[in-house]
C-alpha cells in the first residue's frame, strides 16, 4: 500500500500539471470545448460511482441533480441578479439538501427497488421542470444564462469568462477539488464503510458498521457533486433545457461509470473521457452511437463486470481477491 | 371506458415484468422495448407480408417470445450467479440498443397498424366504443384466463411456481431450472408483445413507444406487489383508470408525474406492494 501510494501521489501531480498546460496544447476552440464536457462528465461519473461502485446501489436519477443544480443556479442569477460565485454554492447546497431529503427515504430500499425510486424521482423533476413554464419555460428551455462574473484585480487583470479558457481553468478547479473529496472518502474510515457495505450490508450492520447512516452519506455527497456539476453546466453553455437532464443523460453516465470501471477512482474519468469524445471520433457512423453503447453496456457486464480499470487492476493482481467477480 | 383500454395493456406488460422478478429476480428494464417488437412485428406482418391483423398478432406474439428466449439465452444466463446489479445493467443495455436499432431500422415516423376494426364504433348500455379498443380489452381478457390455466394447471406452469419459491430447492427436485427461465422470459416478452400489437391498432406505431408503457408496468408491478401476478393485473388495471380520472378532473400534464408520485409513496410505506407477501 505504501509504494502504490508514493506512486499515486507521482502520478497525480503529473496529472495536474499536464491538464494545467491542456489550453496550450489543445488551441482549437471546439476541442477545448470538448475537453471543458469531459471535465463535467468526469465529476458526474465519480460522483455517481459512489453510488454504483461504493455503496453497491444503482441511482437512474442522477441527471436529476445536475438539473436541479443548473436550474438552481441558472435562475438565481437571472431573476434574482445574484452572483454566479453565490448562485454556485446555493445550487449545490439546494441539490445536496434535494439528495439528503430524497436519499434519506428511499435508501431504506435496496437494490432494482432503488434504482426505480431514483428513476421516478428523476422523471418527476424532469416533468416538473417542464410543466413549471412561468419559472422555467418548460421545454423550450432556459436561454441568455450569464457566465460567471469576470474576476477583476485592479491594475493588473480581468479574467473573463466568455473565454473558453478561462472557464477551462474554473471547471479544472472544481474537477480537482471533486476528485480530492472522493479520494478521501473512498480511502478512509468512511470508504472501508462503503465497501464493506457494498460486499454484505446485513454482515456490516452486524459488525456495528451503522449503514444507514453510511448510504445517505454517500447519496449526499454525490447529489451535491452532480449540483456542481449542473452549475457549471448551466453557465458554460449559457442554455438549459430540460432534455439534458432527463433518463437517457441518468443511464449515458451509468455507462461512463461501468464502462471505465465501477469501485475505481480512474475508472469513471476514463469512462467520461471515452463517452464524450468517443462520439466526436465516431461522427461518421453517428447513428449507430447508441446502438454501440447498448451493445458495449450488454458485453461489458457479461464479459468484463468490473469494466476497463477493473479489468486491468484484476489482470495486474491489484484487486483484492473478494472484488474480483 | 379508456381507463381500461389502458389498464388492460399495462396488466399485459406488468404481467410479464413480475413474472421475470418473481421467477428469476430480474428487472427487466427492456421489457417496453418487446412491446415496441410486438407491435413493429404485427405492423410488418401485416403490411409487408399482408396477413390479415389477427394472424399478424399471433405471429407477432410467436416472434418476440422467440427473440427474448435467446436474448435471455446469450445476455442474461451467463450473469445469473454475479451480483444483482449486473443484470439490471445488462436489461438497461439491451433497452438502448433494441431501441435505437429499431430506430435505425424503422426509422422515427410513426405507422399505424392497418386494424381492419380500427374505424368501427359500437354501442352499448350507452357507451360508444370502437371495435379495436373493445378488442384490446378482450384479447387481454383471454390472454390473461389462458396464462392463469398455463400456471395452475400445467406441468410446466407448477416448475414454474416452485422456482419461484425456492430456485435451489426446484433444481433439487429435478426441475431443469434453465428451461424454466428460458419459457419465463419468453412468455413474459411474448405478453409484452401482444400488448404492443394490441396498441399498434389505436396509437401510433414509433420506436420509442415502449418508454412510457415500461414505466407505467414498473409502477404497476410495484404497487400490485413484486412477483405477484394478481397485483399485477389488479394494478395496471387500477392505475389505467386512475389515470383516465385525473386527466379529467384535474389536469394531463401532471398525470405521469402522479403516477410516479404513488409509485415512491408505495415504495415508502408499503415496499411489499398492497398484494405482496410481507418480506420475511
Amino acid at each position: 500500500m505504501r509504494i502504490t501510494s508514493k506512486v499515486t501521489r507521482i502520478g497525480v501531480l503529473i496529472s495536474i500539471l499536464a491538464a494545467v498546460l491542456v489550453p496550450f496544447v489543445i488551441t482549437e476552440s471546439y476541442h477545448l470545448h470538448l475537453v471543458n464536457m469531459t471535465y463535467i462528465y468526469i465529476i458526474l461519473a465519480v460522483s455517481l460511482n459512489l453510488l454504483i461502485g461504493f455503496i453497491g446501489e444503482l441511482s437512474l436519477g442522477h441527471a436529476a441533480f445536475y438539473g436541479i443544480g443548473a436550474y438552481t443556479s441558472a435562475l438565481i442569477t437571472m431573476d434574482l441578479g445574484i452572483s454566479f460565485w453565490i448562485s454556485l454554492f446555493i445550487a449545490i447546497a439546494a441539490a445536496t439538501l434535494t439528495g439528503f431529503l430524497v436519499g434519506y427515504p428511499a435508501l431504506r430500499l435496496k437494490g432494482p427497488f432503488f434504482a426505480i425510486t431514483t428513476l421516478a424521482f428523476g422523471e418527476i423533476i424532469r416533468l416538473v421542470i417542464n410543466n413549471l413554464e412561468g419559472l422555467t419555460r418548460g421545454p423550450m428551455g432556459l436561454p441568455g444564462i450569464k457566465p460567471p462574473n469576470p474576476i477583476t484585480i485592479p491594475g493588473l487583470f480581468t479574467i473573463d469568462f466568455y473565454d473558453r479558457r478561462a472557464f477551462y481553468y474554473l471547471i479544472l478547479f472544481f474537477t480537482i477539488i471533486s476528485l480530492g473529496v472522493v479520494y478521501r472518502l473512498v480511502f478512509s474510515r468512511v470508504g472501508r464503510a462503503f465497501l464493506a457495505i457494498r460486499e454484505n450490508d446485513i454482515l456490516a450492520e452486524s459488525i456495528g458498521v451503522k449503514t444507514k447512516h453510511y448510504k445517505i452519506l454517500a447519496f449526499t455527497v454525490a447529489s451535491g457533486m452532480a449540483g456542481l456539476a449542473g452549475a457549471l453546466h448551466a453557465h458554460y453553455i449559457l442554455f438549459i433545457s430540460p432534455v439534458t437532464f432527463d433518463l437517457a443523460q441518468s443511464i449515458n453516465v451509468v455507462l461512463m461509470v461501468i464502462i471505465g470501471g465501477s469501485g475505481t477512482i480512474l475508472g469513471p474519468i476514463l469512462g467520461a473521457l471515452l463517452l464524450t469524445l468517443l462520439p466526436e471520433v465516431l461522427r461518421a457512423i453517428a447513428e449507430y452511437r447508441m446502438v454501440i453503447y447498448g451493445a458495449i453496456l450488454v458485453f461489458t457486464i457479461v464479459f468484463m463486470p468490473n469494466g476497463i480499470v477493473g479489468t486491468i487492476k484484476g489482470k495486474l493482481g491489484l484487486l483484492p481477491a473478494a472484488e474480483e467477480k | 371506458m379508456n381507463g381500461l383500454v389502458a389498464g388492460s395493456i399495462y396488466a399485459l406488460t406488468a404481467l410479464g415484468l413480475t413474472m421475470m422478478f418473481g421467477i428469476m429476480d430480474i428487472i427487466n428494464f427492456a421489457h417496453g422495448e418487446f412491446y415496441m417488437l410486438g407491435a413493429f412485428f404485427t405492423y410488418l406482418f401485416c403490411v409487408s407480408l399482408g396477413i390479415p391483423y389477427l394472424g399478424a398478432m399471433v405471429f407477432a406474439f410467436l416472434a418476440v417470445g422467440i427473440i427474448g428466449i435467446v436474448i435471455e439465452k446469450l445476455s442474461f444466463k451467463p450473469i445469473r450467479k454475479t451480483r444483482p446489479l449486473n443484470t439490471l445493467l445488462v436489461s438497461l443495455g439491451l433497452s438502448v440498443f433494441l431501441q435505437n436499432l429499431s430506430l435505425l431500422i424503422w426509422g422515427p415516423d410513426p405507422r399505424k397498424i392497418p386494424s381492419p376494426f380500427a374505424d368501427k364504433v359500437i354501442e352499448f348500455w350507452g357507451i360508444s366504443i370502437t371495435e379495436q379498443r373493445l378488442l384490446v380489452i378482450v384479447v387481454t381478457v383471454i390472454l390473461l384466463i389462458v396464462f392463469y390455466y398455463f400456471i395452475q394447471k400445467t406441468t410446466m406452469g407448477k416448475c414454474m411456481r416452485a422456482t419461484a419459491q425456492e430456485p435451489e430447492g426446484a433444481a433439487l427436485i429435478g426441475i431443469d431450472i434453465d428451461r424454466v427461465f428460458l419459457v419465463t422470459f419468453g412468455a413474459g416478452c411474448a405478453l409484452a408483445g401482444a400488448a404492443g400489437s394490441l396498441v399498434g391498432g389505436v396509437f401510433f406505431v414509433t420506436p420509442t413507444m415502449g418508454i412510457a408503457p415500461v414505466l407505467k408496468a414498473f409502477i404497476v408491478v410495484i404497487v400490485g406487489g413484486m412477483g405477484s401476478i394478481p397485483g399485477a393485473i389488479a394494478g395496471g388495471f387500477f392505475l389505467g383508470i386512475t389515470e383516465v380520472l385525473v386527466a379529467g378532473f384535474v389536469s394531463s400534464a401532471y398525470m405521469d408525474a402522479m403516477a410516479f408520485g404513488i409509485l415512491i409513496l408505495v415504495m415508502l410505506f408499503k415496499p411489499s406492494g398492497l398484494f405482496g407477501k410481507a418480506e420475511s
